[in-house]
């Protein structure tokens, strides 16, 4: 009991810096496990973990003793992650196509390294998971994330995304649609 | 036969249809649906890459970025005030004013929580202590307020007021720079 992240917290306010480094220690594996799925990308994760528990720090004073401190320092991970996410979509203003299109101003993503035919296909499944990932909105991406790889509960993901049970139900619902939809050619050719 | 919808296949992938047995037992008699659940399952069988490992006290080590970004909770700067002003601001500001008010400690005190006294006459002391402290700060600035005004007289008059009011003990330590080195009774024209 002495060691439960409501203690550790009580320790934090009451001055001792290195009990924040257990709850550190505690959830920022798992945290940078979420943020690297959600962004695909190592020194993102790393980041947003760096960035939600130095914010989750700063406004210890503010936490709710009651609540769950994993869901509430997900939140704040998430919030980073959001940000990571939306400053990406402003960044990338060309768009990167699927199919090939001389007239379209795309990048086209061409797959021309040769190979055992399994190779290829790895690397179209790999692109048409990697552009439905693209497709989906923040919202979408971070529900489908926690529901489908990090196994989470509708309502912890309702909570963490600060929505209704039925917003992040049809959240995962639209992420799964377009990834449905994206693999589908695949499934037919082979 | 009513089909089940994508939404409810999902849900069913999920394990979460408040009607898992109908659905299943739908999906053995159903072609059509069970081709859009394999669909649903294929799609969803795709691995996205696996996140590199992390080593063992990851983001606890004392080189950690975090570590070091990690100051004492609700840290602030010493003059957080007159750094938030804009720079035209602060060119307004006499510099006097600056030098003169503690605006950083007036914030921390403001945001520290004291430590919780040991006897009920430590408390009332402590009470006393606080009250008497926020009033000397706000004589402090409604003096420089004056002070700036142009009104030397109303100055004077404040600051003797203020003076007469102080206690004598080393509580009086945030004086400015101008009154500090005065004696209260030199200061009373």
């Amino acid at each position: 009991m002495g060691n439960s992240d409501q203690a550790l917290i009580r320790a934090v306010l009451a001055g001792d810096k290195d009990a924040y480094g257990v709850l550190v220690e505690r959830h920022g594996e798992s945290m940078f496990r979420v943020a690297f799925r959600i962004t695909e990308s190592e020194p993102d994760a790393e980041e947003i973990v760096q960035e939600a528990f130095l914010r989750g720090y700063r406004s210890l004073a503010e936490f709710d003793a009651r609540a769950d401190f994993r869901t509430w320092i997900y939140r704040i991970a998430v919030n980073c992650a959001l940000q990571v996410l939306n400053k990406r979509k402003s960044e990338a203003a060309v768009p990167i196509t699927e199919e090939f299109d001389e007239e379209s101003p795309g990048i086209q993503l061409a797959y021309d390294g040769a190979g055992p035919e399994r190779l290829l296909l790895d690397r179209e499944i790999e692109h048409r998971r990697h552009a439905a990932m693209e497709k989906m909105t923040p919202d979408e991406r971070l529900a489908f994330v926690l529901r489908h790889l990090e196994g989470r509960s509708t309502e912890e993901i309702a909570a963490v995304l600060e929505v209704t049970p039925n917003n992040a139900k049809q959240a995962v619902f639209r992420a799964v649609q377009k990834m449905r939809r994206s693999l589908a050619p695949l499934w037919v050719k082979s | 036969m009513s089909h089940l919808t994508e939404e409810q296949l999902v849900e069913h992938y999920f394990a979460e249809g408040a009607n898992r047995v109908v659905a299943e037992t739908h999906l053995r008699i159903c072609s059509r649906c069970e081709q859009v659940y394999e669909e649903i399952s294929n799609a969803l069988a795709v691995r996205a890459p696996e996140p590199p490992a992390r080593e063992p006290g990851y983001g606890n080590n004392s080189g950690s970025p975090l570590r070091r970004r990690c100051g004492p909770t609700r840290q602030v700067s010493q003059a957080p005030l007159l750094f938030m002003a804009s720079p035209g601001v602060r060119r307004r500001l006499p510099a006097r004013t600056c030098r003169g008010i503690p605006w950083g400690s007036l914030w921390q005190r403001a945001h520290t929580h004291p430590s919780q006294a040991a006897n009920p006459a430590q408390a009332k002391e402590r009470v006393v202590l606080f009250i008497l402290d926020d009033h000397l700060d706000r004589s402090e600035r409604l003096l420089v307020e004056l002070n700036h005004a142009g009104g030397e007289k109303a100055t004077w008059t404040t600051r003797s007021r203020m003076t007469r009011s102080r206690p004598k003990p080393s509580n009086c330590c945030r004086t400015t720079g101008s009154t500090a080195r005065r004696s209260p009774a030199e200061a009373i024209p």
